[in-house]
This record gives structure tokens, C-alpha cells and sequence, in this order.
């Protein structure tokens, strides 16, 4: 593990292994606040906090928030909202590529829906292991869920 | 770029160790002075400093983790930055304030200001300096809400600008916003393409991929996962970082490039080999002579057992020897004694009669010549044919007791005849043998193409009839191959013949019996539903097989070596080989010459196991933002996207002669400069003046671009600010627009955020 160098220019070799609880305001200002080489950062007084602040809101991920921002009033077709600045689906034709390899495919295996280069590559599909060829879909998010 | 050649590259093994930040302890003298303080709230790396200086004092992983762990401490522990990574229980504790570029968790993105403030030495009892921060591009309200409700409420700031990363770091490398520009912005999980004219970003025509550094780290790890499913070791995220980093680049032409991957010219230096760690194999590394030495020790020591042995030997004679002498001696002196004494000797010696007496003389009398005759290393004298005299005599002339005597001969004769054949049966096999091995020593010598051809042809039937029968148990486990099917019919036709139905019906038309094992052919049936392999036949080959190859690597040594080069070549030839391992020399099941392993050879074999090859991966991962398709995301491709811009904008072509890249992710990767003016020329008017150029510095100028311009335009700088009184009034989500930040519309009639 390797040592944090945070604090050491204030101190330079005691600072390693002290619990600090020392008023920063006393003397340097970032003692040094490891415990075991690890840098807790909730062993330093911090000052500058509004101690009164606790923040009432709940962690949602990006899709709610956007969801519900979206859902919550009429918002101008011209404004620049996160939802709007989405690129769109590609208007041009796909080319198609090897699931395996990569390379060009002009085959696709009915039974698995997987692309392939060659009757080589074609082989190597049918030696795969079930459910594998759900892996290589999933690549490129066309594999099966099954519900 | 694209000449690494076939050098093996080692893999980085572990995490970075966490960059030191530099602590400041001047909070105090730089905030006296109002100057801003800058944060680079980037979603990988934030980055925060004072405005007037030329370089962020701190940089570190947007990661906080807060978590317990016993041993360290009682209470909770709060890690932030690149420390996170140094204490392994805080694993799986480890958050991101960030959500695809968008700030969500406000818990983490409090930790990491505390952070900031602390390091930047903040001992006020608030945080009393203008704040200049990033935001991501249009930044949902929610976000930004939540954003300054910390930045007002919890560390009480007198006022906030916020403005798009990518846009300041423009700024930085053009001067100003009036020129033109199309920047072309990626980000860990993200990338956009922002179009700047009229001395402003247009956000209202800017357009997001989905897609960022991140994403091409994942897709070469599923990539490399599924290349080697059986790879011995687990990939790590950093190791997939380190091989992104090195080794992707952007084809110029990505079909042509593509097409055309694994041709041998390419392959030799485009093939990555990237080398693992791996285990060293224990090796023996004893020289000729110390297996000459242990050899002759050991011969030593067998000459010491066989000496041992041999003197046993003749202490055992000698016993015998003495026993025979005290039982001749007891014969001898039979006359002398009297019968008691005679009885009681007899006893002693643990026999019951005289008769016993003799047959222990004269068996001890057998074992002693026998021994001495062996000693002595002669050959035990031949006895010449046993007779049996009484066989031929008939019975009526004998007594009953030369009856059974004759009875027993009769045996021992069968016996002794039998024996005799069956010795006559093998020197005749073994002097036919001779005369196989002379007649073929006689064509080798006299006709040796011809001898070889035959040889190798039996070579190849007896390899042909081993393939076949591996060919036919594969498809054995087949459950729908022709052969299975088969098997099963066989398996029906034979319950069907023998089992009878109730009532006496057979099941078979025919009521008579089918004869079946008349012929000892019919058997051959069991054989053949058998699915487990006759392992006799199969070892029989295998030994044919064995003396053909010794006979060959005897007399046409080449022979074996070009077919095992011609093996070896159909290997490498194929896609798949050249796929999975680049040209390396392909290594056979079961070379046809043998080939002595040496030290070098053993670790070399261990070492490729623990290899990968980057190949076709190399283009393939970061082509990901052109065809957005290939991970399955349905968006326009980045190209696609620049079209459409230029399109909505008017198709203002003086865009393109100022495309900009900045950023991580994509913006990284070499050849994509090139790639992106080769694309761009193809969809605009001929002779369009065309530009694309890459940040001086990608990562940092987002920085500094923000620091230049609150010092620099300070008059946008404080119309743009947005106080605590503006925030009070107008709400979290409020914002002064300024030419590098996002729009602001007040929230549309019936709109609200809901409960925060």
C-alpha cells in the first residue's frame, strides 16, 4: 500500500501514523490525517462547513432525473435540455462486422443471428460452447434476454 | 503509430499509486484578494486551483469512498481522490459523484469539495471565495439545483459561475470565443460536438454520444474476454486502461484497414503480443554433467546391491549346505542308534518319519546343486525330454498303484506337448518376424524410394483410420449426427429382436430364429453401440504409428520435420489462429518429430499462455464512436453528428476550418485528427478549407482555459456570476448565461423538479 504523500511538506517525517485531531488552525493548516497510511479525510476539522446544512434529497440515478425533469412540464422544443442534445439514430446504413473477429461479415447465422467473416469463422461458431454466442450478441446489445 | 512491431509489451500489474496532491497553505492571502477559485469538475479527474496561477494546485480521481473498517479506526473513514484505491476494503465503497457526465450523487461530489477545500487550506468558518466550476453540457436543472444548494448552503460561497468544460478549454487555445469553431469534446462516459460562433456555444445545436473513454475500455475488455475465454488471470480495469491507452489508434480508411488486418504484411507489425505475468515453471536445471554425475553414483550403488545380493546368496548355500550335512549325517548314523533316539533326532529336526527323512535329503540335495550349478553361471544341464513309460502300456498290466502313476503321466504328457507347440508356434513367429524386418531392411537397401513410399503411406492409413475413429466418437456426442443415429437404430434393432412381447409375440415378423451369432461378425454389433472407444485397437494403432515415426526420424528425419511444418502452416494460415495469436509459430497436439525441450522452450510455452494479442482490436475499439452500432447503441455515429450540426447551423463551413478536439477519452486516441478530416472532407463541398487541431493540452486546458477567462474577461466574469442573492431569489437551478456556458430558460409554466 503505498503511503499517501498528502501533508508531508508540513511535516515532513513525524506526520506519517498521527491520528489528527489537532485544531488546524493551531499551526500549519492540513496536518497530516492518516491512520495506517490511509488518508481519512474525516479526521480534519473542517471549518468552512455550515454545520446546520443537511441536505434533504435523495440519490437518484441520471435516467430518473431526466425522466422526471422531462416529464415535469412543457419544455420548449428549441431548448438545449439534456434530452434534446442526445444524438439521433444514424439515418445510414449499418455495415455489418464479424461478431467474432471484426472483420467484414457478409453472413449471419439464422439459428444464432451472429454475423461471420468466413466458413472459417463459421466453424469456429458452431465448436462454441451454448450460450456463448449470446455473449458475442451482447455485444453489440442484440442478445436474447429471456424474462 | 501504428509501428510497434512485434515487441512484447508488459502489462502494467496493479493500480497507479495515488498522485500526491500539492497542499496550499495560502487560503487565506489568495482568497483576500477575490481571487476565483477554479474547479475542473470533470468526470473523471477534478481539477481545482486558484484563477491568477497557471497550473491547478490539485489534481485527483472524482472518487470518494466512505466506509468502516475496524482495524484502522473506530469511526467511519472518508477516502477521497486516487486514496481510495489504497485500502482494499474500501473496495466496494468506492463512488463517483457522476452518472454519464451528469453529477447524481451528491454525498460523494460533498466528500470531494471537502476535499478541495481542505487541501486548498481553507481554515474560514466559510468558503469566502467566488467559485468558478464546470458543469457538463445542458446540465439538467435538477442537477445544477442540487449543485448550488451545497455550494450556497453548505460552504456558504459568495457567488458561482458555471460554464462547459470543453468550451474554456477553447478559449484557452483560441484566444476568444469570436472565432468560429466546431468542438469536438469526449469525456469518460460521454462525448459531444458543440458548435461556436456568434462568440458563443451554441448549445442549442450541440449533440451527445453516448459514448467515452470508458466505453472503449469496456468493449476491449468483453473483446479480449471472449478472445481468450480460458486466459489464466483476471484482466484488470487497469491493465484494459494501459492497453487502450498504448494501443488503439483510429484507421484512416476503417474498411480498407480492416479488410486487409491479417494479411502476413500486416500482421508482423501490427500484431500487439501483450505479455502477462505469469508463474515460472520449476525447471531442471542440472547440467550434463550432473546427470553424468548421478548417473554414475547410481551405477555404483547398483553394483553395491547386486555384490550384497550374491554374498547373501552364498550364505543361503552355505546354510543349506550345513542342513544337508546334518540330515546325511542323521542317515548315516541311522544304523548306529536306536530307534528312540532316532525318533527323538527326527523330531528335532521337525520330521515326522524316515520317509520324510529322505524326500528332505533329497530336496535339499536339488536346491544345493541348483544353487551351485546358477553360482558357478552354468546353464542348469538339460534333462533331456521327460519320459512317460507307463502311458503306453495298457492298464490291465499294471498295479492300481502304476495306474494312478499312469494317470498322472498321461497328464504331464498333454501338458509337456502343449508346451513344446506353443514354444515351436513362437520362434516360428519370431524367426518370421526376422524375416519381415531382413526383407525390409533389403528394400530399404535397395530400393529406398520405394520403401519410404510405402512407409509413409501405411503411415498415413494408420493416421487416417486414428482420425476417423476420433472423428466418428466427436460425433458420437452429437446427439444428432448421422452416427448417433445410427447407434440408436442399432440399439432398437437389437432390443427389438430379443425382447419378446408378452403373450409370446415377437415383436420381429419372422418367428423363426435370425441366426443371430451364427457368424462371430454379428457381435461386432455391441462393438459398434458402444460409445467408449475399444482401447485396445486404439493403443494398437497408436504403437504402429510409433514405429513408423521411429522408422522415419531413422532414415528420412526431414520427412517428419516438413510435415510437421506443413501442420503448422495450416495452422498459422487460418484466421482464427492468426486472430487469437498473431505469428507466433503454432504449437502441435502431437508433432510427428520429436523435439527435445530445453529450459528456454518450457518458460516460453508457460509465457504464451499468459500472451494476448491485440490485433484487430486495435482499430476495431475506438471505432466505437464512428459507428456507435458496432456496441449496439443506437445513435448517429460522430461523423453523422458533425453533418447534422453543420446542417442545422446553417451549414456554416467555416466551422470545419476550426474543428477542435479536446478531452479524454476519444479525443485521446492518435490518428483520430486524422481521421476526422478525412471523414469531415468527404461530406462537405469540394475545396472547403478544412482544419482539425488537438488541445496543446486535452486534459488540463479545460483548467486553465476557465482560470484565463475569469481573470481575463472580467466583465463576463461578474455579469455572469451568480450570487447568493440570485440564488435566494431565483432558485438552485438558476444561471447567468455567458458565451462558454450552458442556456437558461426559467422553468417552463407547471414545471417543477419535485421534492428534492
Amino acid at each position: 500500500m503505498p503511503p499517501s504523500k498528502r501533508g508531508r511538506k508540513s511535516r515532513p517525517s513525524s506526520a506519517v501514523d498521527t491520528p489528527a485531531s489537532q485544531d488546524p488552525r493551531e499551526g500549519e493548516p492540513l496536518t497530516s490525517f492518516k491512520t495506517a497510511g490511509i488518508s481519512n479525510l474525516n479526521e480534519v476539522a473542517k471549518p468552512f462547513k455550515n454545520t446546520e446544512y443537511a441536505s434533504s434529497r435523495r440519490w437518484r440515478n441520471l435516467k430518473q432525473v431526466v425522466a422526471q425533469e422531462q416529464a415535469s412540464g412543457d419544455w420548449p422544443v428549441d431548448f438545449p435540455a439534456y434530452w434534446a442534445a442526445d444524438a439521433p439514430p444514424s439515418l445510414l446504413p449499418q455495415k455489418k462486422y464479424c461478431d467474432i473477429t471484426g472483420l467484414p461479415a457478409p453472413y449471419t447465422d439464422p439459428k444464432t443471428n451472429v454475423r461471420y467473416h468466413s466458413a472459417e469463422v463459421y466453424r469456429v461458431l458452431r465448436a462454441l460452447p451454448q450460450g456463448t454466442e449470446q455473449q458475442y450478441l451482447a455485444l453489440r446489445n442484440a442478445s436474447v434476454t429471456l424474462k | 503509430m501504428t509501428e510497434e512491431g512485434n515487441g512484447v509489451y508488459e502489462v502494467v500489474d496493479g493500480s497507479p499509486e495515488p498522485e500526491s496532491a500539492r497542499p496550499s497553505f495560502d487560503f487565506a492571502t489568495m482568497g483576500r484578494g477575490g481571487v476565483p477559485l477554479v474547479i475542473d469538475n470533470g468526470s473523471d479527474r477534478c481539477r481545482a486551483g486558484w484563477a491568477t496561477e497557471q497550473d491547478p494546485r490539485l489534481e485527483f480521481e472524482s472518487l470518494a469512498a466512505r466506509y468502516r473498517n475496524r482495524k484502522l479506526s473506530a469511526d467511519q473513514i472518508l477516502l477521497v481522490g486516487g486514496s481510495v484505491h489504497s485500502d482494499p476494503m474500501a473496495k466496494a465503497s468506492i463512488r463517483s459523484p457522476f452518472d454519464s457526465g451528469v453529477v447524481t450523487n451528491f454525498d460523494a461530489m460533498e466528500s470531494i469539495l471537502d476535499y478541495v477545500f481542505t487541501v486548498l487550506g481553507c481554515v474560514d468558518e466559510r468558503v469566502d471565495q467566488p467559485i468558478v466550476m464546470t458543469e457538463a453540457v445542458c446540465t439538467p436543472y435538477t442537477s445544477r439545483r442540487n449543485m448550488s444548494e451545497l455550494l450556497f448552503e453548505c460552504y456558504n460561497v459568495p457567488s458561482v459561475v458555471y460554464g462547459i468544460d470543453s468550451v474554456w478549454s477553447y478559449y484557452k487555445n483560441t484566444g476568444s470565443l469570436a472565432t468560429d469553431g466546431l468542438i469536438v469534446a469526449s469525456g469518460a462516459t460521454a462525448s459531444h460536438v458543440i458548435p461556436i460562433y456568434d462568440a458563443r456555444a451554441h448549445t442549442e445545436h450541440c449533440k451527445r454520444i453516448n459514448l467515452g473513454g470508458t466505453s472503449m475500455d469496456e468493449y476491449l475488455l468483453k473483446l479480449l474476454q471472449l478472445k481468450y475465454p480460458a486466459f489464466p488471470v483476471k484482466i484488470s480495469e487497469w491493465q484494459t486502461r494501459d492497453l487502450v491507452h498504448n494501443f488503439v489508434y483510429a484507421a484512416e480508411d476503417y474498411d480498407k484497414e480492416l479488410g486487409c488486418y491479417l494479411a502476413s504484411e500486416n500482421l508482423a507489425h501490427k500484431d500487439v503480443t501483450v505479455q502477462f505475468q505469469f508463474p515460472m515453471p520449476t525447471l531442471d536445471e542440472r547440467t550434463e554433467e550432473d546427470i553424468q554425475r548421478v548417473a554414475d553414483r547410481r551405477r555404483e550403488q547398483m553394483k553395491k546391491m547386486h555384490e550384497m545380493a550374491a554374498r547373501k546368496r552364498q550364505e543361503k548355500i552355505e546354510q543349506r549346505v550345513q542342513e544337508l550335512e546334518e540330515l546325511t549325517a542323521l542317515r548315516e548314523g541311522r544304523e548306529e542308534m536306536d530307534a528312540d533316539s532316532f525318533a527323538q533326532q527326527l523330531q528335532d529336526l521337525g520330521l515326522e518319519s524316515e520317509r520324510e527323512l529322505y524326500d528332505a535329503i533329497a530336496s535339499a540335495q536339488q536346491v544345493v546343486d541348483r544353487a551351485q550349478t546358477k553360482e558357478l553361471g552354468l546353464e542348469p544341464e538339460e534333462k533331456g525330454p521327460p519320459t512317460f513309460p507307463l502311458v503306453d502300456v495298457p492298464d490291465d498290466e499294471l498295479t492300481s498303484e502304476q495306474r494312478q502313476e499312469k494317470r498322472k503321466q498321461v497328464l504331464l504328457r498333454a501338458g509337456h506337448e502343449a508346451r513344446e507347440r506353443a514354444r515351436v508356434e513362437r520362434e516360428k513367429e519370431k524367426a518370421r518376424l526376422e524375416e519381415v524386418a531382413r526383407l525390409d531392411d533389403e528394400r530399404r537397401l535397395n530400393h529406398f524410394d520405394e520403401w519410404l513410399a510405402d512407409l509413409k503411406a501405411r503411415r498415413s492409413e494408420t493416421l487416417a483410420r486414428i482420425e476417423e475413429r476420433r472423428a466418428h466418437h466427436r460425433e458420437l456426442n452429437d446427439r444428432r449426427s448421422h452416427a448417433s443415429q445410427v447407434r440408436m437404430r442399432n440399439i432398437a434393432d437389437l432390443a427389438a429382436g430379443e425382447s419378446a412381447a408378452p403373450g409370446g409375440k415377437r415383436r420381429r415378423r419372422s418367428t423363426d430364429d435370425d441366426n443371430f451369432g451364427a457368424e462371430d461378425d454379428d457381435w461386432n454389433i455391441y462393438r459398434d453401440i458402444s460409445k467408449k472407444e475399444d482401447a485396445e485397437v486404439v493403443e494398437e494403432d497408436e504403437a504402429e504409428l510409433e514405429g513408423y515415426n521411429r522408422q522415419l526420424s531413422l532414415h528420412a528425419p526431414d520427412y517428419l520435420e516438413s510435415l510437421d511444418r506443413a501442420a503448422r502452416a495450416g495452422i498459422e494460415n487460418t484466421i482464427m489462429y492468426r486472430f487469437t495469436d498473431g505469428c507466433e509459430q503454432a504449437i502441435l497436439d502431437k508433432p510427428a518429430a520429436q523435439q527435445k525441450a530445453d529450459n528456454a522452450a518450457i518458460v516460453a510455452r508457460v509465457a504464451r499462455e499468459y500472451q494476448l494479442h491485440l490485433n484487430v482490436e486495435r482499430i476495431r475499439v475506438p471505432e466505437i464512436i464512428f459507428r456507435p452500432g458496432l456496441v449496439g447503441l443506437d445513435q448517429a455515429g460522430l461523423l453523422e453528428t458533425i453533418d447534422g450540426i453543420l446542417r442545422r447551423t446553417g451549414s456554416r463551413l467555416s466551422l470545419v476550418n476550426n474543428v477542435f478536439v479536446t478531452g479524454g477519452g476519444f479525443s485521446q486516441v492518435p490518428g483520430i485528427l486524422g481521421r476526422l478530416e478525412r471523414d469531415i472532407r468527404s461530406t462537405v463541398p469540394a475545396g472547403t478549407p478544412i482544419m482539425v487541431r488537438r488541445a496543446a493540452d486535452p486534459l488540463r486546458d479545460a483548467w486553465r482555459g476557465a482560470a484565463l477567462w475569469s481573470t481575463r474577461e472580467a466583465d463576463a466574469f461578474r455579469s455572469s456570476s451568480i450570487t447568493r442573492q440570485d440564488y435566494l431569489e431565483f432558485g438552485g437551478e438558476y444561471l447567468r448565461e455567458h458565451g462558454a456556458g450552458n442556456r437558461y430558460r426559467t422553468m417552463p409554466r407547471g414545471a417543477s423538479l419535485g421534492p428534492q
